[in-house]
């Protein structure tokens, strides 16, 4: 018995071998511009001067005199709660409605991912301005349909919501995922079900969801980091605007350190975003032991 | 029998669907398509879907770059860049999700912590230091500022969500490799590695991809035009002072695209058909 | 084993931060004019350089660039200049990046207006005056202007061209409409002009503009002719106007948008930044006239090249002393401190504004280009648009002052273009808009 034990603690210490490469990449390359962040927002540091250290100076400034701060904060959580949510439900859909052998699926599935497979390029900017402009093919359409027209981008009730369509519309990524995650799932556990006579929505919830639980899980957790930390959408379409309606954090930082130069201010808004993030983990951790499963428990 | 009938008419139903959506998803890249055939006139100055030529002189133009290189040298250069750091990025993060997800071992909970940690900090912030860093080891200006973290699973996206998907296959797997005399690594090659090709493929196709689009960091480390990959290549010539021909710039993302969609539609059944086929019983 | 980690981590920080520390220490200039004195001749010997150039531009700038350097290289067959170029879009930030690291191109193209910032943050460029590069062709009192590159009597940046604000008029449309724009104008005729423009039809507005373009070339130059010298004195650093200065070319501002001279700031909104080309109702000649600079006349007319141009000026407040616009380069050259060979960077940028076939080849790629030389030969080629050459010469005659470097920070201009949009957007106030940015602005000074 004893030597059972030490025979699974030998093998467990082999896993330092497996992390190795990681352990490494962590000390050599990440953790020095982690921790030079880190300090830099404690300090005065604009782009090739020497850094002058100014204590909590960085942060009571954000939080007490910049106005746009308190704005940003609240565009950053709103794009988090309506992309999040709005890509992980369309991409779980997507992918249990093409998760199946019907002729020319390779096809249909490459179609729906073609989407995502641009990014951000400049191409996908112009292309997202001209659909929504005042003058565009979205609002030529809704005048076709009898419906008024909307400034999908001057408006400051729509510009937020338009950048976050964009964001949706690229769910490619989740959705692969969840397309691999499905095929992990054993057939037997539905045939099981049929025989008991389970219904869809009871498969659903009762071996679809449980079993791909882990994936979603990851997915609500990756997807909720990158929103919160987002620049690039806002950046390629609206720059921030109009009214700072789209002005995200992610957007506010990469301003205040490349264009203003302030890369102490900037880093303090960093680690504001890194602790949001943080909490928000810490939320979805902590919820995770009531819904994700996880098959080696 | 009605029941059958049902199921035919919902195949279509579900045709239709899967096509009206489709289009609804594809159509601002249709537009794009065409766009490659217009002027900058006909691009912002009308909603009309169709040019009203069809000539593939913007593709000629446009492959041919600027000053001598070409989207010849641009494509070998992305793929040089793209398919090792690929590559790296697969085998390092599956390893490390090894060594997370099947050990039990001293400090794990707080180096987990430390690799989930790692993607929370907005990437402006720590550029240049990681400049700094990256210079001193002599890598501006080469693909190494791609190749090594990948090699050393800088990117903790990759080793978690492999993590999540080997979580999600039972232990008793393992166990029973070991009653067989497996070592931990035969273990991981031979019994779970077969079983993740779904996660993996996806994780490589990932990789592929972002570094493929991957703007800001190529911008950062390269420097010679003779060594930009694509991305750099695509907003080369864009400039407030100089007349841009949007048509070329959307041949060239055109153009840009195809080598992805060929791998995506390559690489399905891999990770739509893995699994299934290899008949695993929960 | 967690002891054992933790100090191998401690050690990791410690060695990058060690590696870090010595580069900062040495100082490049002065290793630079080390180099320099061995290498003095070296262009013409046999010893193989390679020297670094980076700039951003379109495919016809990049195209005659990449040529002037063969052609350099042709007459110095050991000189090996490798060109670095790329869009205008995060180009700065990676030399900003580079120029903290040491490791910028050795010649490299700046934006003016950038130039300062990265002056007063570090000893990161040569004095051409110490080169020894011919800059006779040059007039003096162009290149001595700081936005032009000399900065405490060192000429750290060398002008690539003219470039200044002015209003490209779509010429039949004014013509039908009945306005004159070839007199002097006043802010308010604008105003007066944006009206019977409406009255004539109201598809059609006076002005292309977006808040970019409304703050840089209507607050500015109004604040500039308003208080009669720039908006900080760039000696004190104080700022020089008040806040009523400021509310009334706000309120003016406001009249812009509320009398329909522009376009709604809604509208605006889609085509901010360098998006005003393709605004579609400036494509389809919606607009009489638009805000310009120089340097973008070319992409304009390109817009929408069904019509015919001219250029005019920027209206002048009665009885200002100060006109405010002016003639200004697009862009600036500068050669590193971390240059190796100094000498030889000096020598291709001799050939690269004084050579006669490096002009032709350059032709009008840099805006209107610096020196009457190189326009003699650009008019001989044809490579200088008419329009071009009539607002350089309308930019010039005008010979108002340069924004200072603090009001022309990108941080200074945000908080400008926000109470623009603000204005714009009716989402305040006139006095409340423009005491914040009272405040903000005043803050930036000392």
């Amino acid at each position: 018995m004893k030597k059972a034990k030490n025979n699974v603690r030998k093998r467990d210490m082999k896993a330092y071998w497996y992390i190795l490469p990681w352990l490494l990449g962590f000390a050599i390359l990440q953790l020095y511009p982690f921790v030079s962040s880190f300090i830099y927002s404690f300090a005065n540091y604009s782009v090739g001067s020497k850094p002058e250290f100014i204590g909590l100076c960085n942060y009571e400034k954000l939080f007490t005199q910049d106005k746009e701060f308190w704005n940003s904060l609240k565009v950053t959580l709103q794009f988090a709660l309506y992309t999040v949510p709005g890509k992980l439900i369309l991409a779980l859909a997507v992918a249990m409605f093409l998760n199946r052998e019907i002729k020319g699926i390779n096809f249909i599935r490459t179609v729906y991912y073609i989407p995502s497979l641009f990014g951000g390029s400049v191409a996908i900017a112009i292309l997202w301005r001209l659909m929504f402009l005042d003058n565009g093919v979205i609002n030529a359409m809704l005048s076709r349909l009898g419906l008024p027209n909307v400034q999908f981008l001057g408006d400051t009730r729509y510009a937020l919501k338009t950048i976050c369509a964009l964001e949706i519309w690229q769910f490619g990524s989740s959705m692969v995922m969840f397309l691999a995650a499905l095929k992990q799932v054993p057939k037997s556990l539905y045939e099981a079900a049929e025989i008991d006579g389970a219904g869809k929505i009871r498969k659903f919830f009762s071996i679809t969801f449980p079993q791909i639980s882990p994936i979603i899980f990851f997915n609500l957790l990756n997807q909720t980091i990158q929103a919160l930390q987002n620049f690039t959408s806002a950046s390629v379409i609206t720059e921030g605007g109009p009214l700072k309606a789209t002005n995200v954090l992610g957007l506010k930082l990469y301003k205040e350190g490349f264009a203003y130069f302030k890369m102490g201010y900037a880093s303090s808004i960093s680690w504001v975003v890194f602790t949001v993030i943080v909490s928000f983990t810490l939320i979805i951790f902590g919820t995770s032991k009531l819904w994700v499963h996880y098959a080696d428990e | 029998m009605k029941r059958r009938m049902n199921k035919k008419t919902k195949t279509v139903l579900d045709y239709l669907i899967i096509i009206i959506i489709g289009i609804v998803m594809i159509y601002p890249i249709i537009w794009m398509f065409f766009a490659t055939f217009k002027t900058n006139e006909e691009i912002f100055g009308s909603v009309k879907l169709l040019p009203e030529h069809f000539s593939f002189q913007y593709y000629i133009e446009g492959w041919k770059g600027t000053g001598k290189v070409t989207y010849t040298n641009f494509f070998l250069n992305t793929f040089l860049l793209v398919i090792p750091t690929t590559i790296f990025t697969v085998a390092s993060a599956a390893l490390v999700a090894y060594g997370f997800a099947r050990f039990q071992f001293p400090g794990k909970k707080i180096l987990f912590m430390l690799l989930i940690a790692m993607m929370m900090l907005p990437n402006a912030v720590v550029i240049i230091p990681r400049y700094t860093l990256y210079n001193q080891f002599k890598w501006v200006n080469t693909y190494m500022p791609f190749y090594a973290p990948a090699l050393l699973c800088c990117n903790s996206f990759f080793p978690y969500m492999l993590i999540q998907f080997l979580r999600g296959l039972p232990k008793d797997l393992d166990e029973s490799a070991y009653i067989d005399g497996c070592g931990t690594l035969k273990t991981f090659t031979h019994i779970l590695l077969p079983l993740m090709k779904p996660a993996l493929f996806s994780a490589g196709l990932f990789q592929f991809l972002w570094t493929y689009n991957d703007y800001f960091n190529s911008l950062i480390f390269i420097n010679s035009v003779k060594k930009y990959p694509i991305s750099l290549a695509l907003r080369m010539s864009l400039d407030g002072e100089s007349v841009v021909q949007w048509g070329k710039v959307m041949a060239m993302s055109t153009v840009a695209v195809i080598p992805v969609i060929v791998l995506f539609f390559a690489c399905q059944r891999y990770f739509v058909e893995g699994i299934a086929t290899s008949g695993l019983k929960g | 084993m967690k002891k054992k980690v933790l100090a191998s981590l401690m050690a990791a920080v410690m060695t990058a931060s060690l590696l870090t520390g010595c580069g900062a220490e040495s100082s490049p200039a002065e290793e630079s004019k080390e180099a320099a004195a061995a290498n003095s001749d070296a262009a013409g010997g046999d010893e193989e350089i390679t020297l670094r150039m980076s700039w951003w531009g379109g495919d016809e700038r990049n195209e005659a660039t990449v040529k002037v350097i063969e052609q350099f290289e042709a007459l110095h067959p050991n000189v090996t200049i490798e060109p670095e170029y790329g869009g205008n879009d995060g180009y700065h930030d990676k030399l900003a990046t580079q120029l903290a690291s040491g490791t910028a191109a050795d010649i490299v193209q700046v934006d003016p207006e950038i130039f300062p910032t990265y002056v007063v943050t570090g000893d990161y460029f040569l004095d051409y005056k110490e080169l020894g590069i011919d800059m006779s062709n040059f007039e003096e009192a162009y290149i001595s202007l700081s936005i032009n590159g000399r900065y405490d009597g060192k000429q750290l940046g060398l002008p690539t061209g003219i470039s200044g604000a002015g209003i490209l008029v779509n010429q039949d449309l004014a013509d039908k409409i009945g306005l004159d724009f070839t007199k002097k104008m006043d802010w308010d005729d604008l105003l007066e002009m944006g009206k019977k423009v409406r009255e004539y039809d109201d598809s059609l507005y006076l002005l292309c503009a977006n808040k970019e373009y409304i703050v840089n070339l209507v607050v500015f130059n109004y604040a500039k002719q308003l208080i009669g010298t720039t908006l900080f004195n760039p000696e004190t650093q104080k700022i020089n106007m008040t806040q009523e200065q400021l509310q009334e070319v706000f309120t003016y501002v406001q009249k812009l948008y509320d009398e329909e001279v522009v376009a709604p700031a809604s509208y605006q909104a889609a085509y901010s930044g360098d998006n005003l080309q393709s605004d579609a109702n400036w494509m389809n000649g919606k607009y009489v006239a638009a805000l310009t600079y120089i340097s973008t006349i070319d992409v304009m007319v390109a817009a929408n090249p069904n019509a015919n141009y001219s250029m005019s000026q920027l209206p002048i407040l009665e009885g200002a002393t100060e006109a405010g616009w002016a003639s200004n380069t697009p862009q600036v050259f500068a050669i590193t401190s971390t240059c190796k060979y100094p000498e030889v960077a000096a020598e291709f940028m001799d050939y690269f504004f004084n050579n006669d076939a490096a002009l032709e080849t350059l032709g009008a790629t840099r805006s209107v280009p610096p020196t009457e030389k190189a326009r003699e030969i650009c008019t001989k080629t044809g490579a200088l648009s008419a329009e071009a050459m009539e607002g350089a010469n309308i930019a010039a005659a005008a010979g108002g002052t340069p924004n200072d470097k603090i009001s022309s920070s990108q941080e200074s201009k945000t908080i400008l273009f926000d109470s623009v949009e603000t204005i714009g957007y009716g989402a305040g106030t006139v006095e409340d808009v423009a005491a914040e940015a009272y405040t903000l602005i005043s803050a930036l000074g000392k």
